[in-house]
């Protein structure tokens, strides 16, 4: 490539670094100065706290109800959507009549938006929904409930759905990752090898490893984050059992006005989120998957 | 189907249809509510239905607000994508031809904000706006989804950039007396439309399904996209539930029309930034 002279190069990146940086860098400084405030209803934050917030925040039940409600969610979300699209992945690696079909049909979650896949969601999970209802056609109404409103359900019910929402761009990743397997490779594998379950698990498996671990850390990100689908679905209740920390802060914000404990979780969050984001920034531009990035939903 | 087991043996089979049949449930979950008539929605629910109407159909075409809601999504889609290629076409170019120092700086800074989330940064965006006295503006919510969405765009852009065209053409250009500036502008960019398509129509789907930045900055319910007014009105006492799915549906559509189109762009996009 060839080197330019450092002005040209700076008129063409102003733009993009001045937009970055002021959505960016100025909001997360502006989060850490809030956070060193004290409350002031709608006005937001006013004099000096110290690190009284972040005291307050450490020593709250809710503040470490909410941690552990998060590591539930992440794991459970991605753990699931990890076996799940790996399965289909390899299910969708052969060509068959339909295929083209059978994977638009596959991505249709992920095109939709959130915020209404969940309000339609949220109408099938009803106590006359079509769930519950058709449970009971078929004999099965013991096991229709209250899918949204009840504690530990509740919480099952948002990580199925946050899995139906994950495996889409998962399934893509990782068919990506291993179209990338060389075509001799995968035959001799083949030849070496009758049983298909074995030439999986031994050999397609590994060799798509790299993109099967960026991709999980990827979801981990976005995962941890996720905001639209738990905040139309049940607002973190019931009993708030069903926040995470991004809901929370966002409910401590804007329904509780308590904007400098918002923001003094999220510097807790961004935080826990560096050592996250530089193992995977490393991963990234260490590896040839580099540009299968993938913050792509919110 | 005989010959689908056959290529596929019977145990695949079934997975493949459970994994489609879930994957569309939502889609089937509106669509079957949509053909009934409105007051039988808040009672039992089958995906047999007794009774069959068009109404919620035709109520949500004739609904302002419902129209409205699709109008707004439109202009902020319209406009994350906009300022998305604005911004992003000329760091790509830079970044996919050219050698400069911080370089690599800059990379990791593109790879790193795709790691923050909105939520963590929602309240200072929200106080920096609302100092500026722009809140309640579509291009408020478009501007901040185009800086979300805009490093994964200059990405794939790089990547599309960099496939474009040989590194003799471009001498073969400069030695015509082109600048960088010209090369861009008639070279490089009309020898990546699909690319640059692609990238388009992501950023706008991006602005099309935002929910988070609508939610917070934007409150005059003239003015709420569809992915907020929807999601609004679940809450509601007497919800119009055949008007919300039949507004879910006409929300989708064009989404999903222009995912189709983008998904073998989308796809090389992928594939060409492995290499």
């Amino acid at each position: 490539m060839k080197r330019v002279r450092i002005r040209a190069t700076v008129f063409y990146l102003v733009p993009a670094t001045a937009l970055l940086a002021g959505v960016f860098l100025i909001p997360l400084a502006g989060s850490f100065t809030m956070s060193l405030q004290n409350n002031a209803g709608l006005a937001g934050t006013e004099g000096w706290a110290g690190l009284d917030n972040y005291a307050r925040i450490l020593q709250s039940k809710i503040f470490w109800d909410v941690t552990v409600q998060t590591l539930v969610w992440t794991v459970g979300v991605v753990s699931m959507t990890m076996v799940v699209s790996i399965g289909l992945a390899l299910l969708l690696r052969r060509p068959f009549w339909g295929r083209g079909l059978v994977r638009v049909l596959l991505m249709l979650p992920w095109a939709a938006a959130l915020s209404v896949s969940a309000v339609v969601w949220s109408f099938g999970l009803r106590e006359t929904g079509l769930i519950n209802e058709t449970l009971r056609d078929v004999g099965l109404s013991q096991f229709a409930q209250q899918w949204l409103s009840q504690p530990p359900q509740s919480v099952v019910t948002l990580i199925l759905i946050g899995t139906w929402a994950s495996i889409p761009f998962t399934v893509l990743m990782i068919s990506a990752g291993m179209r990338s397997i060389p075509a001799e490779i995968f035959e001799s594998v083949s030849l070496e090898t009758s049983n298909p379950f074995a030439r999986d698990w031994f050999f397609t498996i590994p060799l798509a490893k790299r993109t099967i671990q960026i991709t999980a850390m990827a979801n981990a990100i976005v995962i941890f984050n996720s905001f639209p689908l738990i905040n139309v679905l049940t607002g973190g209740g019931p009993a708030n059992k069903t926040h995470i920390l991004a809901t929370f802060l966002y409910s401590e914000a804007f329904r509780s006005q308590r904007f400098a404990d918002a923001s003094a979780i999220a510097v807790l969050v961004s935080l826990a989120l560096i050592v996250l984001a530089a193992a995977y920034a490393r991963q990234i531009l260490g590896s040839p998957e580099g540009s299968r990035t993938a913050d792509v939903k919110q | 189907m005989s010959a689908w087991v056959r290529t596929l043996g019977a145990g695949k089979l079934v997975l493949l249809v459970g994994a489609v049949f879930l994957s569309i449930f939502p889609t089937i979950i509106a669509l079957n509510a949509v053909i009934q008539p409105p007051e039988v929605l808040a009672g039992p629910q089958s995906f047999f239905p007794e009774v069959f109407s068009l109404e919620s159909l035709r109520n949500a075409f004739s609904d302002a607000r419902v129209l409205g809601w699709v109008r707004n999504s439109a202009i902020i889609a319209a406009e994350t994508a906009i300022v998305v290629l604005l911004v992003g076409i000329p760091a790509a170019f830079i970044l996919a031809r050219r050698e400069f120092p911080g370089r690599r700086a800059f990379l990791i800074a593109i790879v790193v904000t795709q790691t923050v989330a909105p939520a963590v940064l929602i309240v200072p965006l929200f106080r920096m706006l609302a100092t500026w006295d722009v809140l309640d503006t579509h291009l408020s919510v478009s501007i901040v989804s185009a800086a979300f969405v805009l490093p994964f765009c200059i990405w794939l852009m790089t990547a599309f950039f960099r496939e474009a065209l040989s590194r003799e053409v471009e001498e073969a250009s400069e030695l015509d007396g082109a600048t960088s500036f010209r090369f861009l502008f008639n070279i490089l960019i009309p020898n990546s439309i699909p690319g640059l398509t692609a990238t388009g129509i992501w950023a706008f789907m991006f602005g099309w399904n935002d929910y988070i930045f609508s939610l917070t900055f934007l409150t005059d319910p003239d003015l709420l996209p569809l992915a907020i007014g929807t999601a609004k009105s679940v809450g509601l006492w007497g919800v119009d539930w055949g008007s919300l799915m039949a507004a879910s549906l006409i929300g989708t559509i064009p989404i999903i029309t222009m995912f189709v189109l983008l998904r073998r762009p989308l796809e090389s996009g992928l594939n060409l930034t492995t290499h």
